[in-house]
């Protein structure tokens, strides 16, 4: 067992006054302090991580510190059996790499499996109202900070919503025509069904090409992405929070940012899937979209839409994803 | 000792002085780091109230003062009730802030009037679990007091650029000294401003004419960009191509040494403030004396951000241990007066709640020592 130990402290707890004094451990786990015995139940022993002070806190509030260095590490270690289990482990080498390694593990699983998962249960069950409602915000700010009036006539905007309403024929689909501003030629699908088409996207496009941006921007609205995006997104926040916050805030300089776009883009690649499929239903080529992306590629490569790219995989590949799909060979009819 | 420092030091005659040491290493303290960081991903952050608690234990019962050492007694299950609240209330602004723009603004007005609680509370609750001779700390100070210095001094200091800002690193230590007990002895900062305005101006002195100079040094002769097209026109291609190279470089040249100067008079009044700041704090008949090389001290943050960046944040646990060893090492208290004569205050539970809300929102604290 453990020698007396000659070099404690006692504090009373009443005034910072130190008394030194020798404390030794009998058998049966009773503490000696100078002489007086304390059972096992009377006292509670602290050892530190590292090789710092021991305290030991007496059941009259007063305390015993033994200095640090003053132990050796066995003598340490066997006083640690008197705290708590957990520590046994927590000091060992050994175990530190086997917990890097379970940990890089868990980081891994909860962005991989956990994530979409909790985001595919709990993204069907946020209400309509909420949806209604958050959509109604964006299009607020948006209208604020880029979006302008639609300068397009009374005839040419109602040929242009007749045109998409009969196309996707869903009465509940919403058509807003605004000018772009510096957002340019642009589309947007907000929840719960708002569909924001540009003037100069109406313009640049031919009619079908048009119908085919909308067919893309349809499939965003009925694969639910945007309530998707917003749940991940929030699932992420606390996530980032409980995992890096504290100590390991170090470690949060993680590339969230980029691991994000990809999911983005696979998002945009399941639209334009959607959207290869509606088209081919309502007898027109999918390459009608490859064709406006094209379009849209080339004249406005400089400004806001090469950042709106940026969520979206590079053009080439979508049009060649497009082609792929433009090939009948199950027709869905 | 340190130049430039205009602060009077007290002498050491008739006074008993006692010293602070730091007895833990680098490599104990990394693998201890190692381990928490390793366990809280583990439990998707539930070990992060025990590895908390061990690594201010680690540096608590490391660090003595006359020989005796410093304890923490914070329970881990209360910081982590506290944590789990809070993890609850940061979920639902920050949920709500992505469902509603609207409330993005409505948060910001909440947060202002919650932050000065938070640091009432993370204040009270780290007094109350440090102890030093079985004596804890106490935190006095209310929410009305921090309102005043957090939210509208710091508010204030935003529009006012450096003219506040000695006002602002002074009231924001004494508010917390000037109510923070050791048993039932105060702390004390009393001082004016005027020394921390001084460090200020003089140091803005130096900044500027440094500025000067270096204009002088890369612009010295006029800069060829503003050049009248007659200074290129009877040179050859080559020749203008080259000049017009050169004069792009020292412009680079020069915003970067500008740059450096600022980083430089910035850190160097960080420690200046610290200096003065922690050579006027008593506790009863002790008072603080804080003694270092500002040149040591300097190099010590400089080479202490580049351990953080080239180990992409490994280098932190060393970084903390060298800053903290240097701290420790530099200070020390005297006075006529025995440790025997301070005595215990009646103790008051505080929750961890708040301290928890405050490190959530990355405003936790450090005492300097």
């Amino acid at each position: 067992m453990l020698p007396s130990i000659p070099n404690a402290r006692y504090f009373d707890g009443k005034t910072a006054a130190a008394q030194i004094i020798t404390i030794a451990f009998g058998l049966s786990g009773q503490l000696s302090i100078d002489g007086n015995l304390y059972s096992r139940e009377d006292y509670r022993i602290s050892v530190p991580p590292g090789g710092g002070a021991i305290f030991i806190y007496l059941h009259n509030g007063a305390s015993v510190e033994i200095p640090a260095g003053s132990l050796s590490e066995s003598q340490r270690r066997a006083l640690s059996g008197y705290g708590s289990s957990l520590r046994k482990f927590e000091n060992k080498p050994t175990w530190i790499l086997g917990v890097i390694l379970g940990a890089a593990a868990t980081i891994y699983a909860a962005y991989i499996w956990i994530l979409p998962l909790a985001t595919d249960l709990i993204a069907p069950l946020i209400p309509y109202k909420v949806k209604a409602s958050i959509g109604s915000q964006y299009l607020e700010a948006l209208d604020r900070l880029y979006l302008k009036d639609s300068t397009l006539g009374p005839t040419r905007q109602s040929q242009i919503t007749n045109l998409i309403q009969d196309f996707v024929d869903n009465p509940n689909i919403r058509v807003i025509l605004r000018g772009g501003g510096a957002l340019g030629a642009n589309a947007f699908a907000l929840v719960p069904n708002y569909m924001i088409i540009t003037d100069e996207l109406a313009n640049k496009l031919s009619d079908s090409e048009l119908l085919a941006v909308v067919a893309h921007e349809y499939g965003h609205l009925q694969l639910n992405h945007s309530t998707a995006v917003i749940v991940r997104g929030s699932l992420l926040t606390v996530l980032t929070v409980m995992l890096f916050g504290g100590d390991t805030a170090a470690l949060s300089a993680l590339p969230v940012a980029i691991l994000e776009a990809s999911y983005s883009q696979s998002k945009e690649s399941a639209a334009d899937a959607f959207a290869a499929k509606y088209l081919l239903l309502n007898h027109m080529s999918p390459m009608e979209l490859a064709k406006a992306l094209n379009r849209l590629d080339e004249s406005e490569n400089d400004n806001e839409l090469v950042k709106w790219l940026g969520s979206h995989p590079s053009t080439p590949r979508r049009i060649e994803a497009l082609r792929e799909l433009s090939k009948p060979v199950a027709s869905p009819r | 000792m340190s130049f430039l420092s205009t602060m009077p030091r007290i002498s050491s005659k008739n006074s008993t002085f006692h010293r602070f040491a730091f007895h833990g290493g680098s490599w104990e303290y990394f693998l201890i780091w190692l381990s928490n960081i390793g366990l809280t991903i583990l439990t998707l952050g539930l070990y992060s109230p025990w590895a908390k608690v061990r690594r201010e234990q680690y540096f608590m019962r490391n660090t003595t003062l006359d020989g005796a050492a410093f304890d923490y007694l914070a329970s881990p299950v209360k910081i982590l009730k506290g944590r789990l609240i809070a993890l609850l209330a940061f979920l639902v602004a920050s949920v709500a802030t992505r469902f509603s723009p609207k409330f993005a603004i409505f948060s910001i007005g909440i947060l202002a009037l919650l932050y000065p609680w938070m640091i009432v509370k993370s204040l009270q609750f780290r007094a109350r679990y440090v102890t030093y001779r079985n004596l804890h700390f106490t935190f006095v100070g209310k929410w009305f007091g921090a309102f005043m210095v957090f939210v509208l001094l710091g508010l204030l200091n935003v529009f006012t650029g450096t003219i506040t800002y000695p006002l602002l690193a002074l009231q924001k230590r004494q508010y917390m000294f000037n109510n923070l007990y050791w048993g039932k002895t105060r702390f004390q900062l009393q001082i004016g401003p005027g020394a921390l305005y001084r460090e200020l101006f003089k140091t803005g002195l130096v900044l500027m004419l440094t500025y000067v100079g270096l204009y002088i040094f890369f612009m010295g002769g006029g800069t060829q960009m503003d050049a009248p097209l007659a200074y290129y026109a009877n040179q050859s291609n080559q020749a203008r191509i080259l000049n017009y190279l050169k004069s792009d470089f020292n412009l680079v040249a020069l915003i970067v040494s500008y740059i450096i100067g600022f980083v430089i008079a910035y850190a160097y009044i960080q420690i200046a403030f610290e200096d003065i700041i922690f050579n006027n704090i008593c506790l009863g008949k002790f008072r603080l004396n804080y003694v270092f090389n500002y040149a040591d001290y300097l190099w010590l943050k400089f080479s202490n951000f580049l351990l953080r960046v080239f180990t992409f944040g490994l280098g932190a646990p060393f970084a903390m241990i060298r800053l903290y060893r240097f701290r420790v090492n530099s200070l020390d208290i005297r006075g006529d007066v025995k440790f025997e004569e301070f005595i215990a205050n009646q103790s008051q539970d505080f929750g961890a709640l708040g301290s928890e809300l405050a490190s959530i929102y990355d405003a936790d604290f450090d005492f300097g020592f």
